[in-house]
């Protein structure tokens, strides 16, 4: 890996949701709870590079991508882009910063406002930035003439008689038209496969392929330098999905675009990402290059996950692993591994301590948080048979109903 | 392909065609719910007839108004006359033609309904975008917000005919007192109705791709979350337009509005004079007029509402022009429209046609 | 050969919008014998759903209007009946599965009511209160199982010999119900089933909502399941774990079952043959292994092929070009030339071709039958 700084790097973060108290609450005097939908990730990007995240609902990959972006606030911990701290960004200066951050969203009908034109649509983030450009302009501006009618007073005061030369402005950006702004769009428009020809139509009158198109449309013509994408592909067909994850990495291999790939589908995050994280109740639960994690996953859930896709092969039809239990939601987490309710390799130490992640031994980019990491690494997921029968939970608050079978130790 | 910037024949085409578009889904609607319809036909010739009224009230009034008593037929000579061909409505027992004192009372009680109903949209909706937008607990706009609903409650509770009473001990009759009254109670229901909407479209994901895009908060509010709160308003707006006038009608008619006999007529205080005053069983054209104007003013806008509900508000908008109560699977709705997007599929559809 | 459960032939179902009308789907016709799983694979705007709607008849008249073409559900045609008599049939043997259960169950009642509602309708239809329109076999046959073990509902509803007419006549009690239910939600292995029975939907997971809908639909017995992507709104390990439990409940009841997806995936899983639909029609029918391992029209081959299954070194994948086409400006000849590598003059000028027995394929059971001109030559090539 390189030695240059991380495009984008989280130390801890963490997103609490604060669950609204009732009246019994309060007249129990029940300490206020929280859904830990994040809870420590520290993460980094690389200019360029893509990571995916994958995980089930309930994972936090989405929270934590939103967080990112500053659509939610952190909690606690820090982020850092290009080395400065952007939990620290406000007001308009934030506003500005987001041109180097955007977010495709999951959803291609309800992210596009239905009133509004394409040419709108994508063009609204131009706009924006236009304003903040002159915003920012302006103000420096303003500052520039101030120092100078200070200058001009302290000279006037000293008595000298030397002109103080008049202060180099910075020009002021113009504000763009209609018409300028549909040409910027116009030229974007091509990028992710549409005609210029549909700048005036509406969003409703578009495929959920087009739709997608148009989102990631708006995202590029700001130039950003990270993409978070929430499940761009749910909401498409195979053969359009095919086309659109194409289309991502040709327009990442032009641009030096970097990627965080949020989703469940884990063909996709095959394709486009160079590394994965896999989470789990708000936490990373292994994270390395997207080969090793994905034919050698070594966490329990991962291989769950992975020995639960089902898999376009009718050979492979019968083989399969299963695990046990429904997906808890995490409110004030006890302490111990958070899968250990559902793990088939739990022990007793797994449940009173955390396990950190920590990198493999040989391979410092694959870490891994599991206490028994290196014992169950050998396992494949295809050898874990399970006979019938493991109930799901009911909708558990901790988990901590039924479990897979016996351990296997 | 389309250039960058439409041409001014191009754009004249366009405006022709989504004129000739909403023509047509009007006609549509209409066909579709005959009783809007009405409404709408109504709402038009009260509309035309108040500005008439307004404009050159001898068009249409064959007796003018003297300023203590009201109007007058002259010469006074004959009295409490059931409706004829000169008196449409009759004449009541001081010569008065009610015809032209309800023609009269229009402008004045639409100009009122509108007037009230305006203001309590203005101001309540600009509450309410306030108190919706910038809700978030812990913050100024939090407290802000949680004030505003809390006065607005305190508003809510307030019974608007016995205010009018209250007020009009204080300051007097008048069309002022009444205004007041109605005024002061009904701004808080759009408040209400404004925060809810706007708390339902705050969390759609387009105002939240606004936002990641970078776009400031007012703007955000003015160009995403109004334009899409706007329909609910309009439908409750005109609904409202009928309820204001009944419930200023019934204030006069308690006495606390504009006095009759008076220079300017109004149908509450008409309604509430003659009752008062005279056995209706014999002359049933005092009140019957006044009411029916008000009945049929009232109503016109509700009708007027339903429609213009069914029309904008997305979620009935489909059942009109589908008559379909159903959600049709999704290969269905893709095939309504869907252009042609990319190269490829143009290349694909030029194939097709050759 | 034992009687079809389900033959539809030549079925084309035609909608209307305010735009005009346009055929959903298009001469389809598809047998399911008793026991077997068939899917039916395809994008979005295919027709499947509409394919998985029509069958039952739940399509709402109005708009939709069944063109032509006959559903032969064990033995009798379902086009012509009319709809006042259709509760009868849908009773009768044809079980459906939705795919997004909070909408499919009734959030007023809870998970008891629920279920014991579908047994009730069962029980009055085989005490003979309820009229029956087609009063065929039990679909249920009992032979090939040694014992049952985890249903418990099996045992319970077998009528002690020599009791049958009178416990025929007796309604049932609650304890009655609340025992069937109770075997109905083991059945779905659901463990603790006493502490769900008073629950609401909402209080529910997907993945148990999803295994309710599946009791609910087992317990009407039918003989028939459509199962209209069942998973899809799912998260990946409930999936596996619903996907399971039907691949083993479909060897205990001898139901069909016809399982619509666009995850080719969980198709290979669960299916013994499998339909392609492509705009409105089926391109391709046959048994799963033989479709997936050669398949025999140009559409199922550029589909398999762009399921991502490699790396970020093997871009770009192999894509269809363009996208599927809008149901009301469909291309002339054959529906997908447009987008097809193979495709040749005369694939756009003769009709769509018709679906016909592919010569050199394989014959196990289901013969593989392709819509494509050159069915033979797709096969060929890699």
């Amino acid at each position: 890996m390189t030695d240059a700084p991380p495009l984008l790097e989280t130390e801890g973060v963490t997103k609490f949701f604060p669950i609204v108290r009732s009246i019994q609450d309060v007249l129990g005097r029940r300490t206020a709870r929280a859904i830990h939908a994040v809870d420590g990730v520290s993460i980094t990007v690389q200019a360029g590079e893509t990571v995916g995240l994958i995980g089930e609902s309930g994972s936090g990959k989405t929270t934590l991508g939103w967080v990112i972006a500053r659509l939610h606030e952190a909690t606690g911990g820090a982020i850092r882009f290009e080395g400065h701290d952007v939990l620290a960004l406000d007001g308009t200066e934030l506003r500005h910063w987001r041109h180097n951050v955007q977010v495709v969203f999951q959803d291609p009908v309800g992210s596009l406002d239905p009133r509004l034109k394409v040419w709108q649509v994508v063009g609204e983030p131009v706009r924006a930035q236009n304003q903040m450009d002159r915003w920012f302009a302006r103000r420096e501006r303003k500052r520039l003439r101030a120092e100078h009618r200070a200058a001009v007073k302290r000279s006037r005061e000293a008595g000298t008689t030397t002109e103080v030369p008049p202060p180099t402005l910075p020009p002021m950006p113009p504000r763009l038209s209609n018409a300028d702004i549909r040409r910027q769009v116009a030229v974007a428009l091509p990028l992710v496969g549409l005609m210029p020809a549909v700048l005036d139509q509406y969003p409703h009158e578009f495929s959920g392929g087009g739709r997608q198109r148009i989102s990631l449309a708006r995202a590029l013509i700001v130039n950003p330098k990270l993409i978070v994408l929430d499940e761009p592909t749910s909401a498409l067909d195979v053969a359009v999905q095919a086309q659109i994850l194409n289309r991502l990495i040709e327009l990442q291999r032009e641009r030096g675009l970097a990627y965080i790939l949020i989703t469940h589908n884990v063909a996709a995050v095959r394709f486009v990402a160079d590394r994965v994280a896999v989470m789990y109740l708000g936490q990373i639960v292994e994270i390395g290059p997207v080969r090793e994690v994905l034919e050698r996953p070594v966490h329990p859930y991962t291989k769950a996950l992975l020995a639960a896709l089902p898999v376009a092969d009718v050979r492979r039809r019968r083989t399969r692993y299963r695990i046990g239990g429904d997906i808890p939601t995490l409110v004030d987490p006890k302490p111990g591994c958070r899968f250990a309710p559902r793990c088939p390799f739990v022990e007793e130490r797994c449940k009173a301590t955390d396990p950190p992640l920590v990198p493999r031994p040989g391979a410092p980019g694959h870490q891994v948080a599991c206490l028994r990491a290196e014992e169950v690494a050998s396992i494949a997921p295809a050898e874990l048979l399970q006979e019938a029968g493991p109930a799901p939970a009911l909708t558990a608050t901790d988990g901590a109903s039924a479990s897979a079978t016996a351990p296997i130790s | 392909m389309a250039a960058l910037a439409p041409t001014p024949a191009q754009r004249g085409r366009r405006l022709v065609s989504s004129a000739w578009r909403s023509v047509v889904n009007l006609y549509k609607v209409m066909r579709a719910n005959p009783l809007s319809f009405v409404g709408f036909v109504l709402v038009a010739i009260t509309l035309i007839l108040a500005f008439i009224v307004v404009a050159d009230p001898s068009l249409i009034i064959p007796y003018g108004a003297t300023q203590d008593t009201g109007v007058y037929r002259e010469p006074p000579t004959i009295l409490q006359w059931p409706p004829s061909i000169a008196h449409p409505f009759g004449t009541d027992q001081g010569g008065r033609d009610i015809y032209s004192a309800v023609l009269l009372a229009l402008p004045l009680d639409l100009g009122i309904g509108v007037g009230i109903a305006g203001i309590s949209v203005l101001l309540g909706g600009f509450l309410g975008l306030v108190a919706g937008f910038w809700d978030k607990p812990g913050t100024l706009g939090g407290a802000t917000s949680t004030l505003i609903m809390r006065v607005t409650d305190v508003f809510l509770a307030f019974p608007s005919l016995i205010l009018a009473l209250a007020i009009v001990a204080s300051i007097g009759r008048g069309v002022w007192s009444a205004v007041l009254a109605i005024t002061i109670t009904w701004w808080p229901y759009y408040v209400r109705l404004v925060r809810g909407e706007v708390l339902a479209v705050k969390h759609l994901p387009y105002v939240t791709a606004a936002r990641a895009a970078g776009v400031k908060d007012t703007r955000i509010l003015t160009r995403h979350v109004l334009r899409n709160v706007l329909d609910p308003i309009i439908v409750y707006f005109t609904l409202d337009i009928g309820t204001v006038l009944v419930t200023f009608s019934t204030i006069s008619f308690v006495g606390a509005g504009i006095p009759y006999p008076g220079p300017i007529p109004e149908w509450g205080s008409m309604m509430s004079y003659y009752q008062g005053n005279f056995l209706l069983s014999q002359y049933w054209w005092y009140i019957a007029f006044p009411a029916i104007a008000i009945f049929m003013t009232a109503l016109s806008y509700s009708l007027l509402g339903d429609g213009l509900r069914d029309v904008l508000d997305p979620r009935t908008r489909r059942a009109l022009t589908q008559t379909v109560a159903h959600e049709p699977p999704s290969e269905v709705k893709e095939a309504a429209v869907a252009p042609v997007e990319t190269p490829e599929e143009e290349e694909a559809l030029e194939e097709s046609e050759a | 050969m034992t009687q079809p459960v389900l033959s539809v032939e030549n079925l084309s179902v035609e909608y209307e919008v305010g735009a005009g009308r346009f055929q959903a789907v298009s001469d389809v016709s598809l047998v399911i014998p008793p026991g077997r799983v068939v899917g039916i694979v395809g994008e979005t705007g295919c027709g499947k759903s509409t394919l998985a709607q029509a069958i039952p008849r739940l399509l709402p008249e109005p708009p939709a209007h069944i063109l032509s073409g006959k559903i032969i559900f064990q033995g009798v045609d379902l086009v012509p009946v009319p709809r006042g008599k259709l509760p009868m049939v849908r009773g009768t043997g044809i079980g459906m599965i939705f795919q997004e259960p909070l909408n499919s169950l009734n959030p007023a009642f809870r998970v008891f009511d629920q279920i014991a509602e579908s047994i009730q309708i069962r029980h009055w239809r085989e005490m003979g209160v309820l009229p029956v329109f087609h009063p065929g076999p039990t679909p249920w046959d009992y032979s090939h199982r040694p014992l049952p073990e985890t249903a418990d509902v099996l045992s319970h509803s077998v009528i002690p010999p020599g009791a049958k007419e009178k416990v025929q006549r007796k309604a049932l009690s609650r304890a009655d119900y609340r025992r069937e239910v109770l075997d109905y939600l083991r059945l779905v292995r659901i463990n603790d089933p006493e502490t769900i029975l008073n629950l609401y939907p909402h209080e529910l997971s997907g993945g148990m909502r999803q295994r309710i809908m599946i009791a609910m639909a087992l317990s009407e017995k039918p003989a028939l399941l459509i199962a209209d992507e069942p998973t899809s709104a799912l998260d990946v390990t409930i999936q596996a774990q619903v996907l399971t439990l039907m691949k083993e409940l479909i060897d205990e009841v001898s139901a069909s079952i016809l399982y619509i997806s666009h995850d080719l995936g969980v198709v290979a899983e669960t299916a013994d043959d499998l339909g392609v639909m492509y705009a409105g029609r089926l391109v391709e029918f046959g048994p799963v292994a033989d479709i997936f391992e050669r398949p025999r029209h140009p559409y199922t081959k550029s589909l398999l092929r762009s399921i991502p299954t490699r790396y970020k070194t093997d871009w770009p994948m192999p894509t269809i070009p363009g996208s599927v086409p809008n149901l009301s400006l469909l291309p002339r000849g054959c529906r997908f030339h447009p987008r097809c590598a193979l495709a040749r003059p005369i694939c756009g000028q003769e009709p769509h071709p018709p679906l016909r027995v592919v010569e050199g394929a394989t014959a196990s059971g289901t013969p593989h039958q392709s819509a494509c001109h050159f069915a033979e030559e797709v096969a060929s090539q890699p």
